[in-house]
């Protein structure tokens, strides 16, 4: 007896050890954080076309596609969407009979590094300002409005003076 | 003739009982064990969660609130010297945010370590490979952030720290 009971406590420790041993004891210690949402449009730019018509008259030859970069523009939310919306160009100037003070926009456009392919307002311009066009752009670092100038509305000789318009990005952050 | 016997047969009694005295006076030793046992115990108390709070300035600049942060476990506790532990962690992310812009990340990695208040030794991240922890009292988890090379996109972020004991005598 005095011999058989030491070695069945013996038996029963090392099966008690080996079992612990294998199983391993585990806490999870979770952390969290938050990256809060900014999306800015620093500044407002301009897009210079220069001179609309040949020297010779009013017809318009401008075929440049301007820009301007935002490069303080930032957005971090993935899932932004942007809506664009343009203008003609025009001047407040009369004009008379075979004239015209607009000369049309298209191929409005705003892009990112991120997304270079950008935001295209193919929209029709109803009267002032194009109902607009609306897509994802998503998080970037900078922004680039573009646009182009067309035909002279109706396809008249423009009127002298100095012509303006817009293009306006409206941001919708989303994450 | 009394008086002889008596006396011879104290004689005689003494005689007899020489060889007596000899056999029982050298000291004789005898070793009584005792033994038991402690039961080893490794205990983590408990699973908690800290918040790191913002982790970029209102302009989205990296600006962490707590770019260092211990999450003290008081009642952990392990008596088992040959005790080994793995120690792995899984980065800060924004799992909802997709697709993620390119020049931004929804990840923010840090680098993870263990310490104890009393014993042990100090871990960092081990991987799957569970190395030599010792006995302790309380334990420390540390996150060191580690600042992105990319802007980080919006949204709230998650992570954790897995200590996995091995007790061992």
């Amino acid at each position: 007896m005095r011999t058989t009971r030491p070695i069945l406590a013996g038996l029963g420790a090392l099966i008690l050890t080996s079992g612990s041993a294998q199983a391993g004891t585990t806490a999870t210690y979770t952390m969290s954080g938050s990256v809060s949402p900014v999306c800015t449009v620093s500044a407002a730019g301009t897009l210079g076309f220069g001179t609309l018509t040949n020297g010779s008259g009013g017809t318009a030859v401008q075929t440049s596609n301007p820009s301007a970069t935002d490069s303080s523009a930032f957005c971090n939310q993935a899932n932004t969407t942007v809506t664009l919306q343009r203008t003609n160009l025009s001047t407040s100037n009369g004009a008379s009979s075979g004239f015209t003070n607009t000369l049309l926009v298209s191929n409005a456009k705003v892009t990112s590094p991120q997304n270079t392919t950008g935001i295209t307002d193919t929209s029709t311009i109803v009267s002032g300002t194009s109902t607009g066009t609306t897509g994802t752009i998503g998080g970037f670092t900078a922004l680039t409005v573009s646009a182009q100038a067309g035909t002279a509305s109706g396809g008249s000789t423009l009127v002298s003076g100095t012509y303006s318009g817009t293009v306006t990005v409206t941001l919708a952050p989303t994450n | 003739m009394k008086t002889l016997v008596t006396a011879a047969a104290v004689a005689a009694l003494a005689l007899g009982s020489a060889p007596a005295f000899a056999t029982a006076s050298p000291s004789d030793t005898q070793t009584y064990a005792f033994t038991a046992n402690v039961q080893k115990a490794c205990t983590i108390s408990g699973a908690s969660s800290t918040d790191l709070g913002a982790l970029t300035a209102a302009d989205g600049s990296w600006s962490p609130a707590h770019a260092n942060q211990n999450v003290d476990d008081t009642g952990a506790f392990c008596n088992a010297a040959g005790t080994k532990a793995t120690v792995t962690h899984v980065a800060l992310t924004n799992s909802t945010t997709s697709p993620v812009p390119s020049t931004f990340t929804n990840v923010v990695d840090f680098t993870p370590s263990v310490t104890t208040t009393g014993g042990g030794s100090i871990l960092s991240d081990t991987g799957s490979t569970a190395v030599a922890l010792g006995a302790f009292t309380g334990l420390t988890v540390h996150t060191a952030l580690i600042q992105p090379t990319l802007h980080l996109v919006s949204g709230s972020y998650s992570g954790s720290i897995t200590v996995t004991l091995f007790a061992a005598d």
